[in-house]
């Protein structure tokens, strides 16, 4: 019987260790199954081949992202490409690998390649030390691009960010016909909030940023980033924080429309109801609150007041004198209690 | 008599305490040397900073067990003098039960104060050793002074006294009502079961504490948003006023749970007393 014991569990163990071995045989190698297409380029770099597509080098501008002037290893980066993955298409792959003819080897030692399957971006590291930064559209987006940034950007959304939905809508067109004024650093410096305000295209995947809208003593104004001539956050941060005296400061068309002041208005207050509600103006929430606060500091210390009191008028003997003690704390805790409650209810 | 008490209570445990102290704080210094390291601009070899690092870490060490080690004496003092066999001898001395007890609290709490005392003064050297430079330099002294003048300058600076001298008295009440919640906790388990007296003073101590945490994490979630509410829309005068009357508040409900912790204790005494 033992023996047949011995033979079963073997048999068993056998066809376990079997099973598990033609299923790792079957599944593919991990390269296999992640396999990425590699990317080849023109020899000037101005074109990237990759999965059937042809991605051409284009100066975007996304986001706070830098507008390129030129095709020059110091002026050209994308800046921000965290923001600039965030808004794309993640059908991936990032960190795709590359391939170099010979000619290009003698030049580049290493590319770090990272995309959505509509932009690239490439850092070419050159033997020299010097490093590139090029941007690649694919050839499809080429187009609806250009048309898009030159579009006029018919529809602008002032954006409240969080929670989704808090926008309003505007023309660059309307903002920029507002009155032009200069805002020196000393008058906004102190005191003022920001809301991005962004372009997309129609299906999504193209989202631009042409600039801020600022709340400056209860005033708003638009601050047009290609106006000011920069093309990001960085130069508006630095003009905003610097103690320098000298600066000029920057230039804002103050918005006056009634109709838009009064949207921006209702999606401001919606912004600031929706997200900070709890603490501010959900009245349940401060019930419930109130309830909790009467609870801990008026009901037990009652209860354990007229406990204590009770029991002291009852009992006799030296436990008394502590129960008083008890009583009289708790009396006093209630009293003080009630001045608050009186204090913060004035207002 | 409750001098005589304290008199030997403070013997028994400050004979070993003061070993404590005294290393922690001769420690202090070495950790203070150590930690220059830190805040000079030289380079130090990687071997150099680990060992500094590691001698660093040794004397928190050193400080946490300080800690542990002056709560232990207090405690096993407290548990030894009134539920082990001493407890005969204990209840035979010629003093009233309270004087007893008080002589117990105020070893407790006067050992607990001592301690931190000691522990802010050995970070205090590890602080003002290891950065000097800049504690004692020209710009720290300056925002120093900026922030005593602006203190200075201040309308309502007066309420930070208030908060200050609160801050005190909450603390010494802090101290005295942890004290009297963990003596009570070995004496309900001494009063409730025979055998394991520790185990179930440690079990005890978990579960009140389990349930007065979840209440304060309720309170938390929940109670303070009014606050928040009407602090946001009252004057500051108000805010800071609302804010005394609270730690005020405070400290009287930490006055009755000393009484209440203090009256289980006294009464798992006198339960204790009949130790027949």
């Amino acid at each position: 019987m033992k023996k047949f014991i011995y033979v079963i569990v073997t048999v068993l163990i056998l066809s376990v260790c079997l099973g598990v071995t033609s299923f790792a045989t079957s599944v593919p190698d991990e390269v296999e199954i992640n396999q990425i297409p590699s990317a080849t380029f023109s020899e000037d770099f101005r074109t990237m081949y990759f999965n059937d597509h042809e991605y051409y080098q284009k100066n975007l501008i996304f986001f706070d992202s830098y507008v390129a002037t030129e095709y020059d290893v110091t002026d050209y980066y994308v800046d921000d490409f965290d923001d600039i993955m965030s808004t794309m298409d993640f059908a991936i792959p990032t960190n795709a690998d590359y391939v170099l003819s010979d000619t290009q080897k003698e030049l580049v030692y290493d590319i770090s390649l990272y995309g959505t399957d509509i932009l690239f971006t490439a850092d070419i590291s050159y033997n020299d030390g010097t490093m590139l930064s090029i941007s690649y559209l694919r050839d499809d987006y080429i187009d609806e691009y250009d048309k898009f940034i030159a579009g006029g950007f018919a529809d602008l959304e002032i954006d409240f960010e969080w929670p989704e939905g808090n926008v309003v809508k505007t023309t660059k067109q309307e903002l920029l016909a507002n009155e032009q004024l200069t805002l020196k650093d000393y008058d906004y410096w102190m005191d003022f909030d920001y809301y991005y305000i962004y372009a997309h295209s129609d299906d999504g995947v193209l989202t631009y940023n042409p600039g801020l809208m600022l709340k400056v003593n209860e005033k708003y104004y638009y601050f047009d980033f290609a106006e000011n001539k920069s093309h990001n956050m960085d130069f508006f941060m630095e003009h905003v924080y610097s103690e320098d005296g000298q600066l000029k400061g920057i230039l804002v068309h103050e918005i006056t429309d009634e109709a838009l002041l009064s949207g921006i208005e209702a999606a401001e207050t919606a912004y600031y109801e929706d997200d900070f509600g709890y603490l501010y103006n959900d009245e349940l929430a401060i019930k419930v609150s109130y309830f909790f606060l009467i609870l801990l500091f008026g009901v037990v210390p009652a209860v354990i007041f007229i406990v204590a009191l009770v029991f002291a008028i009852i009992k006799k003997g030296k436990y008394r004198k502590l129960l008083f003690t008890t009583a009289g704390f708790t009396l006093a805790e209630i009293i003080t209690f009630i001045i608050f409650m009186i204090v913060v209810s004035a207002k | 008599m409750l001098k005589k008490l304290m008199r030997y209570d403070f013997k028994s445990v400050f004979k070993l305490w003061w070993i404590g102290a005294l290393s922690t704080f001769v420690l202090s210094f070495i950790g203070g040397g150590f930690s220059t390291i830190f805040y000079t601009e030289k380079e130090i070899p990687v071997p150099v900073t680990i060992v500094a690092v590691f001698a660093i870490i040794m004397v928190y060490i050193a400080y946490m067990a300080f800690g542990v080690f002056s709560d232990i004496l207090v405690y096993v003092r407290f548990y030894k003098n009134f539920y082990t066999d001493q407890g005969y001898l204990t209840f035979t001395l010629p003093a009233k039960r309270q004087s007893i007890l008080n002589s117990k609290v105020f070893l407790g709490f006067v050992t607990t104060t001592s301690t931190s005392l000691v522990l802010f003064i050995n970070l205090l050297i590890v602080t003002v050793i290891g950065a000097h430079k800049y504690i004692f330099s020209k710009e720290s002294l300056e925002e120093l002074k900026i922030i005593f003048e602006e203190f200075a300058a201040y309308e309502y600076n007066y309420f930070f006294i208030i908060f200050l001298v609160e801050a005190l008295i909450l603390f010494g009440l802090l101290t005295l009502t942890a004290m009297l919640f963990n003596y009570g906790c070995i004496s309900v388990a001494s009063v409730l079961v025979k055998k394991a007296k520790i185990l179930a003073a440690v079990g005890i101590y978990y579960v009140a504490t389990s349930i007065l945490g979840f209440i304060f994490t309720i309170f938390y979630l929940f109670g303070l948003t009014s606050l928040v509410s009407v602090f946001s829309s009252i004057s500051e005068v108000a805010v800071l006023g609302s804010i005394a009357l609270l730690l005020l508040i405070v400290i009287f409900i930490l006055c009755a749970a000393c009484s209440v912790f203090y009256y289980v204790n006294y009464w798992c005494l006198h339960k204790k007393l009949n130790l027949a």
